[in-house]
């Protein structure tokens, strides 16, 4: 434990005294400041040497406990560094505010870009900065969300703040007179390589070895790493489209539609090169590379040989970066102390092997999956299941490792198992050893979601070992839509079982309020639930009459085992166990279903318990980044806000319909994104089809109209009985609004008025899909359902419309 | 004109600020405690004193100074009208049945069962706590029984269990409500163990140790500075506790649960043993505990038995004399042999005692005395 919050909060009273005695006359301002340039030297000597001697240490395997101490004072000054360097900072802030602005000694008015660029120039600019603007998300995303649990909020969180920090970006490009397109540009290439600092960096100080921080420190940690990147990337995007506009090459509607189909070649290439061909890394290290040669060659324009040179360079590097990739390097940092052996990325997560003092474990997103010794994980697997039928023969094993876990189903008559994994990759490390029963194994590598739906098989057993409810993608695991399919593949007297969480000595509200949900809703589909708390919580489920008599059962039927036995267990404790988890459920509460993931919620509440202290804290902090953007946004830009919220908002409900609808979510996630991304981009494109001055009012309207009746009809599409037409429909009707939404920002972007200019018309749209972002997947869904998130979005375009009535006047 | 503009400017932003304040703090996500009727047993705290700040706590060296109104660092002691109270008195809000061996204690009444309690609080932070749910949360937020301690020394004794175990969380900061309960249950001749993190001042544990009977003590590092960020805690009063419950003729077992890459350095276990070798508990079990995937050390393996099996070696080659494994079924750790001749006199087979020959507290086969408290 650090106290980031007292040494700086210590820091900066003592300044504040300082500076009070300075205004009250007893210290004269050079004294006031020498005392401070000595803090900082003092600061920094001591953070300084502490940081050698204790990478001295570590080189040298030094052991004293002078050195635990030492490592103490390293962080604490460091801490107090930091915290005098921002005071420092801001005392200099007009020598950083010059360095931006210097051309404003020049000449009063904006230079215009009279440079002899090309239109072919500034689309490949433009391009490539949607391209590695999203290629680096996606990167930072995947990463993100592995160091910080991965579970929607986080999710959310990230977009909102990459959103919001290039939306700072962008406006403060509306502000800044520093117009210098080469060194911009540079900045923009060397930029992700900040934010991957600043990762390592963060991860390094402040995230103990194996710990999943808070949701506070969470936050914190996203705005600090995407905040280098994102800024500079929604300022260089405004600056080269000003640039492209006075030039006369392009609009911004049309500088738009080409940045944004970069961002779409992004997504494609990335999903994939990572199916196994490259890992995220890998791709990062090749764009900036890409990125860096195309600079020099537009915008420092050097000779031929150079050119050649810097050609080969190229592709030297982008060879040795396939050849020797930095992500296990980057994997072993992150993964603090464990052996990274090999890490690969595939369009689902990464898969890392470890070794750690000589045994092998693996880790799917940071979160270990199988490792040696695993006794108790599965036989409570499987058993508590197993046990409850009399003769299960055909056996449906969702996800989990299947080697591991057939030792336990072949300790009965089994005569055929099912694997379902949708991971290709995850499935071949599982399959590389031989192991017994695995000539009865038939391995599905698909949606379980999809497979359960379209499967003609019948089973005995159904074991889902899938993590509990994180995400809204994995809820649909834990929805009535699921369990109903479920229930129809199972033969009579199936038994079906899954475990939503861990079984603990207490149940919290929220856990309890999450269990209820999951209790509830097999409640609805099975006639009997029987939890089980093991070291997880197992839900078991069947029509059949189910029993804790496990230890009875067990050797009924003879079965040993080494850990489900009655060597550990008795059945008296496990029937005491079921029912006190029984008397906490609450058996009035909702059900969870595809349009009201409501255990997702109660899942992201009950993981916000883990920190109660700092959740207070936590909701402040994104109040005042994702709500209080709105203060900045001028009235005129406004209709823009509420637009792009609600297209964000929009693009969540569509993900979800076509969750229920359709089979591998995964490329349809891409196909979805895709869709809305190229109607923006073709709104922007093609010329207003109102009269300009009409044109944002009339578009409100429309899209006010639309949101209504897709409200309505949208459960009409999901539930049609062919899912590939309902998808076709969905991926067509998310074309309209974004359509619109991009036509209203290209006329918002041509009007020219004093107080609408690009940059602002352009943060509005970021912060409004921040927003939409935010408040839609992690609140309104939710606790509102999907029909009244409609009528949320379109009351939010309703507003909008009232504004552009009010200040749109040309 | 421009006022007007203001002015409506104004109220949207309010609107939708306040709205979306209100969206963000949805009741739904702070929800506490629905049960609130049966919250807290209020009851004036043992070892408070009046300081110039406020009233200081004197059971653990945690030593909250605390204000009017401000609760303590444990979550379950607050200051009403410049007096100290615990809120966690009579109202456990985890109570089980558990085999001893769980918690886990080989030496004492093997193979009797634990009536098990606990309420919301504890003096420490644990990033891997098992319990986080109670621990890390104050009984005014739990769902409660409500069970003053004849009601457990009853429920006990209807129950048949041996013992009363203060457990899962920390005993130590509802000091007030396990002392009590095992005054009562010394008297109804029930036994009373505590599972504890030994994190506690000299005064209370003394007075405690007249009524108790055993503890098990997690040892959960030896350095200082692993302690600070692993739990928030420091090592130097838990090693002073060992010796307070040794000295008062506590029986004492000793657990170290091995987190991989904090605390399963083979010196720093070395160093560990060394010092409880030579403080005098070489006849102290000690159970070295595998580490699962939890709470907020999620990003970890679980112990590799060669580190586990490592640390029992150094163990031995130290001089302890009862050395375990825990949490790694079917391992063969779990058996208690004679130090002196290596007979196993008590074998284990996960918490079920397969045989146990030690008879009037000896070994069969040598004669030697097998430390512990056997019937
Ligand atoms: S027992 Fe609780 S209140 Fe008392 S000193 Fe320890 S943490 Fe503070
Ligand atoms: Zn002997």
């Amino acid at each position: 434990m650090y106290h980031v919050i007292s040494t700086g909060t210590a820091v900066f009273v003592l300044y504040l005294i300082c500076h009070f005695f300075y205004k009250s006359g007893f210290l004269s301002l050079a004294d006031h400041r020498k005392i401070w340039n000595l803090i900082l030297a003092v600061t920094f000597i001591t953070t300084a040497s502490a940081g050698l001697i204790l990478a001295l240490k570590v080189t040298y395997k030094w052991e004293n406990s002078f050195f635990d101490s030492l490592l103490r004072w390293h962080v604490e000054t460091g801490i107090a560094f930091s915290f005098t360097g921002i005071i420092h900072l801001l005392w200099h802030l007009t020598y950083f505010k010059n360095l931006f602005t210097y051309k404003k000694t020049l000449t009063e008015e904006i230079p215009v870009y009279k440079q002899s660029y090309t239109s072919k120039h500034f689309a490949a600019n433009l391009f490539f900065i949607g391209y590695l603007s999203s290629s680096v998300q996606l990167l930072l995303m995947r990463e993100i969300l592995n160091i910080s649990g991965g579970y929607e909020l986080i999710t959310g969180t990230f977009l909102a703040s990459w959103l919001i920090s290039s939306a700072a970006g962008s406006y403060y490009a509306g502000k800044s007179l520093f117009n210098n397109l080469k060194r911009i540009n540079t900045f923009f290439a060397i930029s992700p390589i900040l934010s991957l600092i600043m990762m390592i960096l963060f991860h390094r100080l402040y995230i103990n070895p194996g710990e999943t921080p808070s949701f506070l420190t969470s936050i914190i940690f996203n705005i600090l790493v995407l905040f280098p990147f994102c800024f500079v990337s929604g300022f260089v995007f405004i600056k080269v489209l000003t640039a492209a506009k006075q030039n006369y090459i392009y609009n911004s509607g049309k500088s738009f539609s080409i940045e944004t189909t970069g961002g779409i070649a992004a997504g494609l290439i990335v999903t994939l090169l990572t199916s196994g061909i490259l890992n995220t890394y890998q791709i990062l290290a090749i764009s900036v590379i890409i990125f860096l040669l195309f600079l020099i060659m537009m915008y420092f324009k050097p000779d031929f040989n150079i050119r050649l040179i810097s050609i080969a360079a190229s592709i030297i590097l982008i060879l040795v970066s396939i050849w020797q990739g930095p992500d296990k390097f980057f994997r072993q940092i992150l993964l603090k102390g464990i052996n990274v052996e090999s890490s690969s990325d595939t369009p689902y997560g990464n898969i890392t092997k470890g070794i750690y003092e000589l045994e092998e474990s693996t880790y799917y997103n940071h979160r270990i999956i199988r490792w040696k010794n695993d006794e108790i994980e599965r036989e409570e697997n499987i058993h508590y299941a197993m046990l409850q039928h009399d003769n299960p023969e055909k056996i449906l094993l969702i996800s989990g490792d299947p080697s591991s876990c057939i030792n336990e189903i072949l300790k009965y008559n089994v005569k055929k198992i099912y694997y379902v994994e949708r991971d290709p990759e995850l499935v071949r490390t599982f399959m590389t050893e031989n192991f017994p029963g695995k000539e009865i194994m038939a391995i599905q590598n698909v949606d379980a979601y999809s497979f359960i739906r379209k499967t003609h098989e019948k089973f005995d057993i159904v074991i889902m070992i899938l993590p509990p409810p994180s995400t809204i993608l994995l809820n649909r695991y834990y929805t009535k839509e699921f369990f109903e399919n479920v229930k129809k593949k199972l033969n009579d007297g199936g038994i079906f079982a899954c475990t939503p969480g861990s079984a603990e000595n207490y149940y919290n509200y929220q856990s309890a309020s999450l269990y209820s949900v999951i209790y509830n809703t097999l409640a609805s589909v099975f006639k009997n639930i029987l939890p089980v708390a093991g070291n997880k919580l197992y839900f078991i489920s069947s029509d059949n009459e189910l029993s804790t008599n496990i230890c009875s059962l067990l050797e009924k039927r003879g079965i040993k085992n080494i850990y489900v036995s009655s060597d550990y267990l008795d059945d008296e404790l496990i029937k005491m166990k079921s029912n006190e988890i029984l008397s906490i459920i609450d058996y009035k509460t909702q059900i969870n279903t595809i349009k009201r993931p409501i255990a997702c919620f109660h899942f992201q509440s009950y993981n916000l318990t883990r920190d109660l202290g700092k959740i207070v804290p936590a909701f402040v902090i994104m109040l005042i980044l994702f709500f209080l953007p709105v203060f900045t946004i001028k009235p005129v830009n406004f209709p823009m806000y509420s637009a792009a919220a609600s297209l964000a908002g929009f693009e969540i409900l569509i993900l979800m319909s076509i969750q229920s609808s359709a089979g591998n979510i995964y490329h349809l996630t891409g196909l979805v994104i895709a869709a809305i991304m190229a109607g923006l981009s073709a709104g922007a494109w093609i010329k207003p089809f109102f009269p300009e001055k009409k044109h944002v009012k009339y578009s409100m309207l429309i899209l006010l109209t639309f949101y209504l009746i897709t409200g309505v009809i949208i459960n009409r599409i999901i539930l049609m009985n062919s899912p590939a037409v309902a998808v076709a429909i969905l991926l067509v009707i998310s074309l309209i609004p974004s359509f619109i939404t991009g036509s209203i920002f290209k006329v918002m972007t041509e009007t020219e008025s004093t107080n609408q200019t690009p940059a602002g018309v352009y943060s509005s749209d970021l912060a409004g899909s921040a927003l939409g972002f935010i408040a839609i997947s992690g609140v309104t869904v939710p606790l509102a359902g999907s029909l009244n998130t409609m009528l949320i979005i379109s009351g939010l375009i309703f507003i909008g419309f009232i504004f552009a009535l009010m200040f749109q006047k040309y | 004109m421009k006022g007007r503009k203001i002015s409506k400017r104004e109220f949207l932003k309010r609107c939708s600020v306040v709205s979306a304040g209100f969206v963000c703090f949805s009741p739904e996500m702070l929800r506490e405690n629905p049960f609130s009727e049966q919250k807290t047993g209020l009851k004036l705290a043992m070892y408070q004193e009046e300081t110039p700040r406020g009233i200081m706590c004197r059971i653990c060296p945690n030593e909250c100074e605390l204000k009017e109104g401000e609760v303590s660092k444990c979550n379950n002691r607050k200051v009403i009208k410049s007096k100290l109270y615990t809120m966690a008195y009579g109202n456990p809000c985890s109570v089980n049945i558990d085999p001893i061996e769980k918690k886990p204690f080989y030496h004492f009444f093997p193979g009797t069962r634990a009536y098990s309690i606990a309420t919301a609080g504890c003096n420490l932070a644990c990033l891997n706590c098992q319990n986080w749910s109670i621990s890390q949360t104050s009984p005014d937020k739990t769902r409660n029984y409500t069970l003053p301690p004849e009601k457990v020394v009853e429920e006990c004794l209807n129950l048949k269990c041996k013992s009363i175990a203060y457990t899962y969380s920390e005993p130590v900061s509802f000091y007030e409500y396990s002392y009590d309960t095992a005054v009562l249950a010394k008297a109804a001749g029930i036994k009373n163990v505590f599972k504890s993190n030994g994190y506690i001042n000299r005064e209370p544990l003394e007075k405690l140790c007249g009524v108790l009977d055993a503890a098990n003590i997690d040892l959960k590092s030896f350095s200082e500075s692993t302690y600070l960020r692993l739990s928030g805690g420091k090592l130097q009063p838990v090693l002073e506790s060992l010796k307070i419950y040794r000295d008062n003729g506590v029986w004492l077992e000793i657990t170290n649960l091995i987190v991989p890459t904090w605390t399963d350095k083979p010196e720093e276990i070395r160093n560990m043993c060394r010092w409880l070798y030579k403080n005098g508990f070489a006849s102290t079990p000690l159970h070295f505990s595998r580490f699962y995937p939890v709470y907020k050390l999620e990003q970890l393996p679980p112990t590799p038995l060669n580190i586990l099996n490592q640390a029992a070696k150094i163990a031995a080659e130290e001089g302890i004399q009862y050395i375990y494994i825990g949490n790694v079924p079917g391992n063969e750790m779990a058996d208690t042999r004679c130090p002196s001749c290596n007979t196993t006199v008590i074998k284990r087979t996960g918490y079920r005692i397969d045989f146990n020959k030690i008879t009037d507290g000896k070994c069969p086969s040598c004669g030697k005395k097998i430390d512990g408290i056997w019937n």
